[in-house]
């Protein structure tokens, strides 16, 4: 018997580098979950360039406060690099948090340690910027 | 009677319910800061081509259990999916209707659950691996031991569950979980031997076969969509072909599965459409007829022991792998956050195996009126033409679409396909094209 080298399927969507998964400001119905490669996140701010917030890696879930907040997308995500994500849909993500709230503990885990990642990034920012006389706006 | 530190837990079975409950219980005893020991009985060599390597199962891992297994941080690993599939195929014997994934994305799998079949082993190294195999791992990195032998005996010795096994002392245990698979028949005897009441689930056999057909073959042949047929076989509930790589595999549900059914299958020209062309039907392909839950189990727990999985609780005829993944987290939660005696476990782990089994009566249900559409060729033709009509509007309302897609899928459960199924408007085009068929039917 003779085998064909492996034409396998991928699960997910592949997204190529520089793609945007999704726009500040839309309508969110899914979050993603990062199955290969780097994702990151952004802030677009009128008459500035983009501000990146961070940069998330595999198995990482995304996209998320958007669907516990029912609020349009917060930050921009885009593809650092070639990069497969496993979308979840709204409906399903709720109804199954709702069934089996370990599920969301999950979810926390992941929002807490981006929040630690975050706010430390804002205490080095902080420590980055010259030192301001009491008073004096930064 | 609680799980505290240093307590002991014994999973016999290491298939998906069993690696799935030892991941869970360590997963969360480690949030709640409890030294849990957890040993993992399994001696089946996962990495044997064939049934032996086998838990003997269609492969398929549905949408909803891909998604959120994603969501737990459990990424399938590339050498795990075999493929992907975006689609559903439809076959009667008039036409065929493709049904698109919702979002058009590969969130479907089909694998192997041993080494693959037999005959495979010809190639060094396999290019794949075991989805019960990587599920194991896990549980190992975890921390569970895996004990690769067979148990023999279960006893209780002054209130704990006991167990034996050829040429190593008895061990004592904590908590017993049994997450044997329907065809362990001496492993299932052994629980119901114990003292706790226990009866293995009432069952029905399938048959499934690993078919060569080259990989050039099932992507010209399948694509990657899973083909259903809707063919008037007596016996013949359900019958589906599946893209696996180089294989395709085929599985069959009905109440009586033989040789003359099966060749009768083949047979058929709605089957025939989807294999190569010149293809033979092997005399003896990889194929086995495993038992697939069809009923319930009785007395599924008691003190300090209890069942998961297919030996419990599975879903009617799909999504075998999500139903053992729901109830093992479920006894895990059990176990550590309330207790494990029976009373705990009736509080808190009964109720949803309570709604899986409701919701299995209601499938027995729809499986009754899906008989109707295989036996009544109008019938067909209307739910056809249905298909076509929400096809045509593109990107319109597709309630039948949907509904079949989630009873293909396995994704939802029975209660949402026939909340989808029920719609006033869906069932008004139903009766009209029906109406219209039998007209020219006669």
């Amino acid at each position: 018997m003779l085998f064909h080298t492996r034409n396998k399927g991928e699960l997910g969507s592949l997204y190529q580098a520089g793609e945007i998964i999704f726009r500040q400001g839309d309508v969110a119905d899914c979050c993603y979950v990062i199955l290969q490669g780097r994702v990151e996140l952004s802030a677009e701010e009128p008459d500035t360039c983009w501000l990146s917030m961070e940069i998330l890696e595999k198995e990482e879930v995304f996209g998320t406060t958007s669907l516990f907040g029912n609020t349009p997308r917060l930050l921009t995500a885009r593809a650092l690099e070639e990069t497969r994500l496993l979308t979840i849909d709204q409906n399903g993500f709720l109804r199954w948090v709702e069934e089996d709230p370990s599920l969301a503990l999950r979810i926390l885990l992941s929002m807490a340690r981006r929040s630690k990642r975050l706010i430390q990034k804002i205490i080095q920012l902080q420590k980055s910027q010259p030192e301001s006389m009491p008073g004096e706006s930064a | 009677m609680r799980l505290v530190n240093g307590s002991t837990v014994a999973i016999v079975g290491g298939g998906p319910a069993g690696s799935m409950m030892a991941i869970f219980l360590l997963d969360l005893a480690q949030k709640l800061r409890i030294d849990l020991s957890v040993d993992l009985y399994e001696p089946k060599n996962f990495s044997a081509t064939g049934p032996s390597g086998c838990n003997l199962c269609g492969g398929v891992l549905s949408e909803s259990l891909v998604q959120l297994l994603a969501t737990e941080g459990i990424v399938l690993p590339a050498s795990v999916v075999i493929d992907t599939i975006n689609a559903y195929v439809l076959h009667t014997d008039e036409e065929s209707a493709r049904i698109e994934a919702p979002r058009r994305e590969m969130r479907i799998a089909t694998l192997f659950r041993g080494a693959g079949p037999r005959g495979a082993e010809h190639q060094h190294p396999l290019p794949w691996s075991s989805f019960d195999q990587f599920l194991l791992e896990l549980a190992i990195q975890k921390g569970a031991r895996h004990i690769p032998q067979a148990v023999t005996g279960l006893n209780r010795e002054g209130g704990l569950p006991t167990l034996f096994c050829h040429d190593s002392p008895p061990r004592r245990y904590e908590l017993l979980v049994g997450a044997v698979g329907l065809n362990q028949s001496r492993s299932l005897q052994l629980f119901e031997d114990l003292d706790f009441g226990y009866r293995r689930p009432g069952t029905a056999r399938a048959y499934v076969a690993e078919l060569y057909y080259g990989a050039d073959s099932v992507r010209q042949r399948l694509g990657q969509a899973m083909h259903v047929f809707l063919l008037d076989i007596p016996h013949l509930k359900f019958a589906a072909i599946t893209p696996k790589g180089d294989y395709a595999t085929l599985v069959l549900l009905g109440d009586h599965i033989d040789h003359l059914l099966v060749e009768r299958f083949f047979q058929s020209p709605e089957v025939q459409s989807c294999l190569p062309e010149g293809w033979e039907i092997p005399v003896q392909p990889c194929h086995c007829q495993p038992h697939i839950h069809i009923g319930a189990a009785h007395h599924p727990f008691g003190d300090r022991v209890v069942m998961v999985g297919d030996a419990c609780v599975s879903r009617l005829y799909k999504d075998g792998i999500g139903a053992a993944y729901h109830m093992a987290k479920r006894c895990a939660l059990t176990a550590l956050a309330h207790g494990i005696s029976r009373q705990n476990f009736q509080a808190h782990y009964w109720p949803p195996c309570r709604v899986m089994l409701w919701d299995n009566r209601l499938g027995h249900l729809l499986f009754a009126v899906d008989r109707l559409f295989h036996s009544l060729p109008w019938l067909r033709r209307a739910l056809m033409e249905v298909l076509d009509r929400e096809r045509s509007l593109n990107g319109g309302p597709s309630p039948l679409s949907s509904a079949l897609w989630n009873t293909f899928t396995g994704s939802a459960s029975y209660g949402q396909i026939a909340r989808e199924m029920l719609q006033p408007t869906l069932l008004w085009q139903l009766v009209r094209s029906a109406g219209r068929a039998l007209r020219a039917h006669l």
